[in-house]
């Protein structure tokens, strides 16, 4: 087998392991709650018909591990199991909102990459300029400053003070305009912040770069100073970028929580903020597993185009391991 | 001769905090077609500081206060970096010290090439370049060429590594490269190879070739000629014959006969440790004696030598030799 | 000392200490002169800013110059205790790892790696839901998300110490493991573990707000920054000084303390300058 076929095989069964691993893990905390859970569920004054229904339904009779096997073998195939309050498939609810938080997570991360490199590498090019001073200073200011903060800012100067966009909601399906009217303040909050992080990475990252022998070579050999840091230099200073992008989707997802309740935006963040006030722990459960999922999946990625990008990753990789 | 560049007059400081350091002053020198100029020096003599200035790569603190370089019947200004930008990778090409970090890590043996050729040659199509890159690895004596064309620098030795940059010098045909140290960071064995190739290269293409070293080994062995480097002023010159058999500069004399360790063979040890048992410090760089720039470490110093800057003197009897001391007149 | 000087040599450094000493005495000020935070005035609805009440007042008529600062006094004390906990956790969790190795330190890893597969909030939500809202539970829940970094520090530090002669001594000599990891482990680890703790102060800070504002932290009538913005937010088409007040206050604090701790770690540590 080819060896990167081997390496992403590797990652890939890793991958799955820490899966198994957070569901059961997840299923242990559950396991641990005060009292029972069909209590939790449906409260205290439920009639013990109810609860023995549901009890039986849900399988919480059975022993802890052939309820974790039926949950895994089940969710494998997609299948979450129905709510018990709305009745209707877990898995409709989740999936139903699931694009309307990728949207917003992977517009702000385009956002980000978008207006961040370049102002990273502007400032990496020019240290000591007005953009690089500029940048020090902001950007420290808006990673600091948590999402929702923003998101309440720009809600009231842009919507409730000035009008220009709408306040609340994902806009009608299917008009573009208007969806793209609702995205624009979620996506603008969570992105601030990450433009300053990924502006400062890249211009760390390319600094470092720049002072590489290898820059010298190709100055030395009148390769065009654009094409020495636009190609050359750049694709090295991306390497750390992508590793910190991993860690990046699952805060742009968890934050993207926050702007969801806060623009009342239907999503993943609302469904598992409801799910959490009422305690309704099968769609949380399912809420969860499908972030992490995301989250795991985004980091395998992430490693898989690391290693296209620096073939050195894959050679300490399989030596390591 | 038409041919030969010349640099001439070439002053550089470093500028910061406090007073300027002087790091290079009025150095001149001559190298002709397809012959190798030896420049050596002790670490912070200046030598690399000038060729980076060749090819308009100093760092930002570093101000070339004047200087001229007649190349192919033009004279350019030293000075003026924009003017020196076109003359890479076509009248010059550099080979460095250090061929672990010499490559981009994460771009292929052939993309390197590739970059050479096409600012030589922009009308060549891609397949046309492949071909002339394999050729290049080739004549370099480097294996597979096609298949090393798709690897990456970790995946060489280091001999390789140079022998890549020693094929993008083939294939950019300058007038002048210039080798920094090239073989300093490899083995003995790897050495020979490498100078070998450098020597080929220059038979090739008819480049002259200005080695920086530390090396007088180096020196003996393969350069025709010397120019001796000290704390930033040149101190002597001449053929390599010329000047290891009668020295015209104390300094010289010194680097070439002072024996620090009986056991190793002379002319390989690096000057930096022969230079330990010559008494004193290098003179500070901000504030420069009056006189001869050696006078204070010099073994046959005269209270003449303390005042005013010695012009080049002929050595006599020897052809084109030159040295830096009043003791010849 | 030494260290100190560093750090306000530091860019970023004064200014960090600046802002936080400016926290800490609008907290002090707040609490001798502002009165009760949970005094309600009906009456006093949604003022702004008068020389009464210097940041104005609430839906309730509260003061929000001593909500705010009452607030602060909370959010900073449940960080504290977060980064104080976790940096305990990972000593323990770090050098019992390293030092009983084998089949145990690889479970460790693996366990810490599930923890870190859980994006913060996503982790703290099941936390929260399950077991209900509720300080102790909030500290405990962002303690135990701190715990794998503290812990993977820990244990690469104390790795390095485990074969030096004076800790290979002790053990052949009986020393018990308690005091031996008291005696030398702890002294030669701690350095770089307060250095992270610093960073993760201001992050505990945020999560703290985050979870409070979503009301599933701190309750009422307690304030604390996040519940504040909360409170500020409902009320947001009425009156914007609740919200923007604690908010400023809650970018002030992460800022302030996020300059600090990176000032400290530069100083620390200058080979570190740059990384995140």
């Amino acid at each position: 087998m080819p060896q990167p076929l081997i390496f992403f095989l590797r990652r890939l069964f890793a991958t799955a392991l820490t899966v198994v691993g957070a569901v059961a893990a997840l299923f242990l905390l559950i396991q641990f709650v005060p009292g029972d859970l069909v209590s939790v569920l449906l409260g205290p004054r439920a009639t013990p018909a109810l609860r023995a229904a549901i009890t039986a339904k849900m399988g919480l009779d059975e022993p802890f591990l052939t309820r974790l096997w039926l949950f895994l073998s089940q969710a494998a195939q997609g299948d979450f199991g129905n709510d018990v309050i709305s009745g209707r498939p877990i898995r409709d609810i989740v999936f139903e909102v699931l694009p309307n938080t990728f949207e917003l997570a992977f517009s702000a991360l385009g956002v980000s990459l978008l207006i961040g490199i370049p102002l990273g590498a502007l400032a990496a090019v020019k240290p000591g300029s007005l953009i690089d001073t500029l940048l020090g200073v902001v950007s420290v200011a808006f990673i600091t400053t948590p999402s929702f903060v923003l998101s309440i800012v720009l809600l009231l100067i842009f919507s409730i003070s000035l009008h220009w966009l709408p306040v609340t909601g994902a806009g009608t399906p299917g008009d573009f305009g208007d969806r793209l009217d609702h995205l624009i303040l979620p996506t603008t909050a969570l992105a601030l912040g990450w433009v300053g992080y990924i502006a400062r990475l890249v211009r760390a990252s390319l600094l470092e770069v720049l002072a590489e022998q290898h820059v010298r070579t190709l100055r030395a050999f009148g390769v065009p100073e654009w094409r020495v840091v636009l190609v050359f230099a750049m694709r090295l200073a991306l390497v750390p970028l992508i590793s910190v992008l991993g860690i990046g989707i699952g805060d742009l997802i968890g934050n993207a929580i926050f702007a969801e309740i806060v623009f009342a935006r239907p999503g993943i963040g609302t469904t598992l903020y409801n799910a959490a006030a009422s305690r309704n722990y099968p769609v949380l459960q399912a809420a969860i597993v499908i972030v992490v999922l995301t989250y795991v999946i985004a980091n395998l990625l992430v490693d898989l185009v690391n290693g296209i990008l620096d073939p050195r990753v894959m050679r300490a990789r399989r030596q390591a391991a | 001769m038409s041919g030969a560049i010349a640099i001439r007059d070439l002053s550089i400081d470093f500028v910061g905090q406090g007073a300027p350091v002087h790091a290079v002053r009025k150095v001149s020198l001559e190298i002709q077609p397809a012959q190798i100029l030896g420049l050596v020096g002790e670490s912070g003599s200046g030598k690399s500081t000038v060729a980076m200035s060749l090819l308009g790569l100093l760092t930002p603190n570093a101000r070339v206060r004047s200087g001229t370089l007649a190349l192919g019947g033009r004279e350019i200004d030293l000075a003026d970096r924009a003017m020196l930008q076109p003359l890479r990778g076509r009248d010059f090409a550099m080979v460095f010290q250090d061929p672990i970090s010499s490559l981009n890590p994460v771009f292929t043996i052939g993309t390197h090439l590739d970059e050479v050729i096409r600012r030589r040659e922009p009308a060549l199509g891609r397949v046309a370049r492949r071909k002339k890159a394999a050729e290049a690895l080739a004549t370099v004596g480097i294996d597979r060429p096609d298949a090393r064309l798709q690897q990456h620098a970790h995946e060489l030795s280091g001999g390789m590594r140079q022998r890549v940059v020693i094929a993008m010098a083939l294939l950019a045909r300058p007038k002048l490269l210039i080798a920094d140290e090239p073989t300093t960071a490899l083995d003995v064995g790897v050495e020979a190879q490498v100078m070998t190739e450098l020597c080929r290269l220059r038979d090739e293409i008819g480049c002259a070739i200005l080695l920086i070293t530390h090396s007088l080994g180096l020196v003996t062995r393969y350069c025709d000629k010397v120019a001796v480097m000290y704390a930033g002023e040149l101190l002597e010159r001449g053929t390599v014959g010329d000047v290891a058999r009668h020295a015209g500069h104390p300094y010289t004399g010194e680097l070439f006969t002072c024996d620090v360790e009986i056991d190793a063979p002379r002319a390989a040890r690096p000057i930096d440790a022969r230079f330990e048992v010559i008494k004193g410090d290098l003179p500070d760089l901000r504030a420069l004696p009056p006189g001869c720039v050696f006078e204070p470490r010099c073994p046959v110093a005269k209270p003449e030598c303390k005042s005013g800057r010695p012009p080049m003197i002929p050595v006599p009897e020897s052809e084109g030799q030159e040295a830096r001391c009043i003791l010849l007149r | 000392m030494g260290l100190l000087r560093q750090t306000l040599k530091e860019k970023g450094g004064k200014l960090g200490l600046t802002l936080v000493i400016l926290i800490v005495a609008m907290v002090v000020a707040g609490m001798l002169f502002a009165g009760n935070p949970n005094q309600i005035h009906i009456q006093e609805r949604f003022l702004g800013p008068t020389l009464a009440h210097p940041l104005g007042t609430d839906n309730l008529g509260r003061d929000l110059f001593a909500r705010i600062a009452w607030g602060t006094r909370t959010a900073l004390i449940i960080s504290l205790l977060v980064v104080t906990l976790s940096l305990m956790g990972g000593l323990l969790v770090g050098i019992t790892a390293a030092r009983v190795g084998g089949m145990l330190d690889r479970g460790i890893i693996v366990i810490l790696d599930i923890i870190s597969s859980f994006p913060i909030y996503i982790l703290v939500f099941a936390l929260v839901a399950l077991y209900g809202a509720g300080i102790d539970r909030l500290i405990a829940v962002i303690a135990f998300y701190f715990l794998p970094q503290f812990s993977r520090m820990a244990r690469t530090q104390a790795q390095a110490l485990i074969h030096r002669p004076f800790i290979e001594a002790e053990r052949l000599m009986g020393v018990p493991g308690w005091k031996v990891m008291l005696r030398h482990f702890v002294p030669n680890v701690i350095g770089p573990m307060i250095v992270l703790a610093g960073m993760n102060l201001p992050v505990a800070i945020t999560v703290e707000a985050a979870i409070s504002f979503l009301g599933l932290g701190v309750q009422p009538p307690q304030a604390s920054l996040g519940s504040l913005i909360h409170d500020g937010y409902v009320y947001l088409s009425q009156s914007w000084w609740p919200t923007i007040g604690s908010a400023a206050v809650l970018a002030i604090v992460t800022l302030g303390c996020t300059l600090l701790a990176e000032a400290t770690r530069d100083a620390f540590d200058p080979k570190l300058r740059g990384r995140t």
